[in-house]
């Protein structure tokens, strides 16, 4: 338990500081200051990576009966997604802001369900919730190719789809118990994000090139 | 025959009672990036509404609230640009969402006499 709470430790301080310049970049996002594809490229790597640290802390203090873990981990879950959909409100209209942050909490209930499943070894459960995950990706996918026609509706779904697969991976491994393989597949899952953030970043670049500097 | 042709167009235009009208009453609702727009519509009664799918997913539109779904309309829009007509005749006010995304949400609003 010790060791446990000593890494969750130096995870929150890394979260911690990692927020703190989120913080700072959103103020500049959300302002009248323009920013450039740069900025908006390392804002979105950063609300997309820490989406995935702390989903995986949530999903793992779920798995092992950490009530009090959880409820911090899911709050701060939450906040993220907020943050994430106020990014993208910067860009685009409130009303889309509004349309990516349900969207976006769509697909953590799917995770969570997942996780229910694994932790109930209820086999359909789970199986429900990859197929909705599944789903969402396309759902995702259409959403961001429909706000920005330089993002192809099936290139966006096959990274999040991805993105499902290695979170599912960290999922499977904290439910095993094999915590090296846990953080070395979240190592992967925050990796992969990158592979959303920069052509988000660029395609809004693309599409509005004045307000970015292009 | 010029004296002929005139006429002929002078009796046409009387029996169409003046120049050509814009089309009975229409309005429009756009699906785009997950979000009705209007999200609240008002028309008289009688006025004809158009949905069109802008989104490369399918939508539905489907009378009422989620935990309240109506017989009144409900009709999938699978492909983008594919449409949906309805008329409402009556005032009120006649909320409606995507079944396959509930959060979408909107409302048309009837007000008012007929057209």
């Amino acid at each position: 338990m010790h060791r446990k709470m000593t890494i969750l430790g130096v995870a929150a301080l890394l979260l911690v500081g990692a927020r703190a310049g989120q913080a700072q970049m959103q103020a500049k996002m959300s302002g009248s200051t323009i920013v450039s594809v740069s900025d908006l490229r390392v804002s979105l790597n950063n609300l997309l990576a820490e989406h995935v640290f702390l989903a995986g802390a949530a999903t793992g203090a779920a798995l092992g009966g950490r009530d009090g873990e959880f409820k911090a981990a899911a709050g701060a879950l939450d906040a993220n997604s907020v943050a994430l959909s106020q990014a993208i409100g910067s860009v685009y209209r409130s009303d889309a802001e509004q349309a990516f942050l349900a969207l976006w909490r769509k697909h953590i209930g799917f995770a969570v369900d997942y996780t229910t499943g694994v932790a109930t070894k209820d086999k359909a459960k789970q199986d429900k919730a990859v197929s909705d995950l599944l789903g969402y990706a396309n759902d995702f996918g259409a959403f961001l190719s429909s706000a920005n026609p330089n993002l192809p509706k099936d290139a966006v779904a096959g990274l999040v789809k991805t993105h499902i697969v290695t979170l599912k991976g960290v999922i499977d491994a904290q439910a095993a118990g094999d915590l090296p393989g846990a953080y070395s597949k979240a190592r992967e899952a925050v990796g992969h994000m990158r592979m959303i953030a920069d052509p988000l970043a660029g395609a809004i670049g693309k599409q509005f090139p004045k307000k970015y500097g292009q | 025959m010029g004296k002929l042709v005139w006429v002929v167009a002078v009796a046409g235009v009387a029996l169409r009672g003046g120049p050509p009208t814009d089309p009975p009453g229409a309005e429009a609702v756009a699906i785009q990036t997950f979000q009705f727009r209007p999200k609240v519509l008002e028309i008289k009664p009688g006025t004809q509404v158009t949905w069109t799918n802008g989104d490369d997913i399918e939508h539905t539109v489907t009378a009422g609230a989620p935990d309240t779904a109506q017989q009144t309309f409900d009709h999938s829009l699978g492909a983008q640009g594919s449409t949906f007509r309805f008329t409402f005749e009556r005032p009120g006010r006649y909320p409606y969402f995507c079944s396959r995304h509930q959060f979408m949400r909107g409302e048309v609003r009837v007000t008012g006499g007929e057209r």
